[in-house]
């Protein structure tokens, strides 16, 4: 009897088998259902994101039943041929708290210490736990995964700085302009990276965004996408003066923005700075716009060693956090283990009395 | 040998001095996190000044702003304060780095030989008990102004050309700063004017005029002119960015350098001692 975990992720198998294995959130209450009624686990938390499937369980049988039965469960119910068995990974006790663990503070995450897995674990332990599939173990276990979080966040610097292009650029937006809300943005080129810079200085509170591109059919959807307004690339430079942050990513093979005409559009702007994000290759902004007083440029070289110093960082603290997750996994083990101890010897007293119970009415008949 | 307020000032000149080169420790590594080794130090250094200000007023049983040496030790006071204040915003702690050395030039002076004559008993009456200090607040608003300066000056060049670094370090927004020291120098400028306001008619009801020829009269009226039209250009004419804070750094650094010696060539204001 024992904890295990089930599971498959972008470490183990490409998004095609992922994909299949996935569990809707509006099903999940019937495949819970399953596992405990057909399937004998007692306790169950199944986490479905895009870049994992897996599934927690604790029941009081052998911890190679239980993987059999959970393999045997996600076969049946996705229809899965028995040869996918090999993405899969099977834990068991104490392997299966640390991972938990590492999962929760997002070390095993796609981008190291990112953070937004402890959401999707917080929801699909409440799911369980609404539902009553979350007991005595998993409750300890999972209360467990979110402190342990919780620790290495506050006591490593594993979610220091920014690890992609976007956040980089909000961050150093944040040095410039302290808070993004009310601040106006341009994107210069309807591509997928000026699309995912916009939408990071969008949720951190950037106001409104204008979407300019040589085809205004472009540019009209991504506005669309993004609650923005579309305008044509003849007419970006006559908006200019009101915007802060200007995104540029076109294919032209020239620069967009240049000194001569960024300073006329300066003067206009009553000395409030301009943060330019250049994420174009070849280059949109020339640099020597960086020289005008108030302008800050950065290119995709700079915000990328950003980015990667950032990683450096991270990874350095890697061995910091296993440390913090095998010793958390070694006390909740013992802590739950522990427990079943206790409750087992409470069990057999309370089997004991409740003999001596049944004996006592007919000794009592036997003295009558 | 009694601890008086000249033993505390020594001390607490020490100890600022302690904290400038650990500034420059800071500065040439960057401020990538927070100086609470600096803070500590400049805490230690602002109780010694507290104590030092508190033994004069307690000794002359008033606010101790009447001489030079008290001038300059309540200034500098002021502007220790500013920072402890500003350091209890995170984003504000490394303020630590850039109020050294300020607060270390100005207790400098006062242990400058000299400086701690006697006092004039009509400074201790009538609108002198205000002049004084709101000039004082004043000079204290322009020096937190001047600090604001040089961190949008150091944040500015790191995100224009150190931009790596720029990401890790931890200075308030250049939003922030500049805001800051136009808030800062504006209240000053309302200050000085009330307070060089209220000089013209103390001189009025004793010598009978508004104007007078002294040194430190027109040292005031210059640094006002200056001020004023530092605060009209961003107000009017939108001055803003780095060439206000250089303005903001010129004219402070220029009323540092030049206060003492405009005092000691003031009859008015040097006469026994001046303010």
């Amino acid at each position: 009897m024992g904890i295990v975990a089930i599971g498959l992720s972008h470490h183990t198998c490409p998004v095609e088998v992922r994909e299949k294995v996935a569990f809707s959130e509006g099903r999940l209450t019937e495949a819970l259902e399953s596992l405990s009624r057909d399937h004998g686990m007692t306790e169950s938390v199944i986490l479905s994101t895009c870049n994992r499937v897996e599934i927690y369980s604790f029941a009081d049988q052998p911890v190679r039943k239980s993987h059999e039965s959970i393999f045997d469960f996600i076969r049946r119910y996705h229809n899965l041929d028995p040869a996918h068995r090999q993405h899969f990974f099977f834990l068991e006790q104490q392997s299966t708290l640390e991972h938990l663990f590492k999962v929760a503070s997002g070390l095993d995450s796609m981008v190291l210490g990112e953070t937004e897995i402890l959401g999707q674990i917080k929801k699909a332990y409440n799911h369980s736990l609404e539902g009553h599939f979350s007991g005595r173990i998993l409750n300890r276990v999972f209360q467990n995964a979110f402190s342990v979080a919780k620790k290495i966040r506050t006591e490593t610097s594993i979610q220091r700085g920014s690890v992609s292009v976007g956040s980089v650029a909000v961050d150093l937006a944040v040095k410039i302009f302290d808070d993004l809300k009310g601040r106006k943005v341009m994107v210069i080129g309807a591509g997928d990276t000026s699309e995912k810079t916009a939408r990071a200085l969008l949720s951190r509170g950037a106001h409104s965004i204008f979407v300019t591109n040589r085809s205004y059919e472009r540019a009209s959807k991504l506005a669309s996408e993004l609650d923005g307004i579309a305008i044509h690339f003849d007419e970006w430079e006559k908006n200019s003066p009101q915007v802060d942050i200007i995104v540029s990513s076109t294919s032209a093979p020239h620069y967009v923005i240049d000194r001569q005409r960024l300073e006329p559009m300066m003067s206009k702007r009553k000395g409030r700075p301009l943060l330019l994000v250049d994420i174009a290759v070849p280059r949109d902004i020339d640099p020597d716009c960086a020289m005008i007083d108030g302008v800050f440029c950065y290119n995709i070289d700079d915000l990328q060693a950003i980015a990667d110093h950032s990683m450096k960082l991270r990874q350095k603290e890697v061995d910091k956090c296993d440390q913090i997750v095998k010793e958390k996994a070694d006390e909740v083990l013992e802590q739950i283990q522990r427990g079943q101890l206790m409750m087992k010897q409470r069990q057999s007293s309370g089997q004991l009395n409740a003999n001596a119970a049944n004996f006592l009415p007919s000794s009592g008949k036997l003295e009558s | 040998m009694r601890f008086d307020e000249h033993w505390m000032m020594v001390a607490a000149t020490l100890v600022y001095g302690m904290a400038v080169m650990y500034s420059i420790f800071l500065w040439r590594k960057g401020f990538t996190r927070d100086d609470t080794i600096n803070i500590g130090i400049l805490v230690g250094g602002f109780g010694f000044h507290t104590l030092a200000l508190m033994i004069r007023a307690a000794e002359t049983q008033r606010c101790p702003i009447n001489n030079l040496f008290e001038v300059t030790m309540f200034t500098s006071w002021l502007v220790g304060f500013g920072f402890i204040i500003a350091s209890f915003w995170s984003r504000f702690r490394s303020i630590a780095a850039f109020v050294a050395p300020v607060i270390f030039s100005l207790s400098l002076m006062t242990l400058f030989p000299n400086v701690d004559g006697p006092v004039d008993s009509l400074r201790l009456e009538g609108w002198f008990i205000l002049h004084v200090p709101i000039i004082l607040l004043a000079y204290g608003a322009f020096a937190m102004a001047c600090v604001s300066s040089v961190m949008y000056l150091t944040h500015a060049h790191y995100l224009k050309y150190n931009k790596e670094m720029a990401f890790w370090v931890r200075l308030p927004s250049i939003y922030r700063l500049e805001t800051t020291s136009v808030m800062l120098l504006t209240g000053g400028v309302i200050l000085l004017t009330l307070g060089l306001g209220l000089g013209f008619v103390i001189l009025k009801n004793t010598s009978g005029s508004f104007l007078s020829q002294d040194a430190k009269i027109y040292w005031s009226i210059a640094v006002w002119v200056g001020y004023f039209a530092l605060v009209l250009l961003h107000w009017i004419f939108s001055i803003r960015g780095r060439f206000l804070a250089w303005l903001s750094l010129a004219l402070f650094v220029f009323v540092l350098t030049t206060f003492w010696a405009a005092n000691l060539l003031s009859d008015i204001h040097n006469s026994p001692a001046g303010n």
